[in-house]
């Protein structure tokens, strides 16, 4: 989970707002991951979850110059980024719902194996996509993204206590949905 | 720690110390160490949610998706490096010949001949963040 103290991103997010190069990798390369599953988790959605990434780093490199270190840890400023723009595609989503595409299965030989950890695993993501939106907000800060109690509350503005009571609830749900895996 | 607040942490946290509260993790770890069966029962249940967490798909960066993001990136340095790269032959000549016009023009006919390289030198450097807002502009 993520520590309090010194934020370890300050000094390469100097180096970002200089314009070095090898800074820009090295942040693209710590945080785009992070990003992306974030991303991933709340949207359910590899291609939106690809584009919220994508534009969470063009409001990084906007606002690189101007990060003044102290307040909030870099990386919870672009946690709140991204889930800011994740919650605007949440909102067109419930304004203007299109039609899922139907699952397809690959035919290759011998993906049996794989075919069954990728239904499963597609299950868990329905199961995540189907909880409400600040129970899953909750679990995939804490649980996915690793964030510390304090930072994740802090993101969602509540406290410690409405925090974990929002995770209980959420893993509670996915215990019911998901009853059959979890005995498995 | 009780029982009562171990169950809730696991209810909340799951069955992995690693992501308990860090200024509650000792004691829960002592009331499991005391409190052996009945902390398993309790474990149990976050850890069968725990590997269900486990199972929903991560999705890795594509290469493609890295070199968008690298590409949105601001270039300040990659442009000087690349104008140096190809800074035509002639244009360090073009500087010595301007910091000789300079020195004619400000009649200093003590200028000494040896400092035209790095006068030259100075004048291009000069020159590259007017070429920079050019290529912007451009």
């Amino acid at each position: 989970m993520a520590r309090e103290g010194t934020d370890p991103d300050e000094d390469v997010v100097r180096r970002v707002a200089r314009g070095d190069q090898a800074a820009v990798q090295a942040l693209v390369a710590r945080k785009l991951p992070r990003m992306l599953s974030l991303a991933r988790r709340m949207l359910g959605d590899p291609a939106e979850a690809e584009d919220v990434a994508q534009e969470v780093f063009l409001r990084v490199w906007k606002h690189a110059p101007s990060w003044k270190p102290g307040k909030a840890r870099f990386d919870t400023w672009m946690h709140r980024v991204a889930l800011n723009l994740c919650y605007d595609r949440l909102r067109s989503k419930r304004e203007h719902p299109v039609a899922e595409p139907p699952e397809r299965p690959d035919p290759s030989p011998g993906a049996e194996r794989g075919l069954e950890a990728a239904q499963l695993g597609a299950r868990v993501e329905r199961a995540l996509q189907a909880l409400p939106e600040r129970q899953r907000e909750a679990i995939v800060l804490c649980h996915y993204q690793e964030l510390s109690n304090i930072e994740a509350a802090a993101l969602l503005g509540i406290s410690v206590e409405a925090l974990e009571s929002l995770l209980s609830r959420g893993r509670r749900a996915l215990r019911a949905a998901l009853a059959d895996v979890a005995r498995s | 720690m009780d029982a009562q607040r171990f169950e809730n942490l696991t209810a909340a946290y799951g069955a992995d110390p690693a992501r308990w509260p860090d200024a509650e993790r000792e004691a829960a770890l002592a009331f499991q160490r005391e409190h052996r069966a009945q902390a398993e029962r309790l474990l149990f249940e976050a850890r069968m949610i725990d590997a269900a967490l486990a199972e929903a798909p991560s999705q890795v960066a594509t290469a493609d998706l890295r070199e968008r993001v690298l590409a949105s990136a601001p270039r300040a340095n990659m442009k000087r490096e690349r104008r140096r790269h190809f800074m035509p032959a002639w244009l360090p000549g073009a500087g010595l010949a301007a910091a000789c016009a300079v020195g004619v023009l400000a009649g200093s006919m003590a200028v000494e001949r040896v400092a035209a390289p790095a006068q030259a030198d100075q004048l291009v450097a000069e020159a590259a963040p007017t070429m920079d807002e050019l290529e912007v502009a451009g």
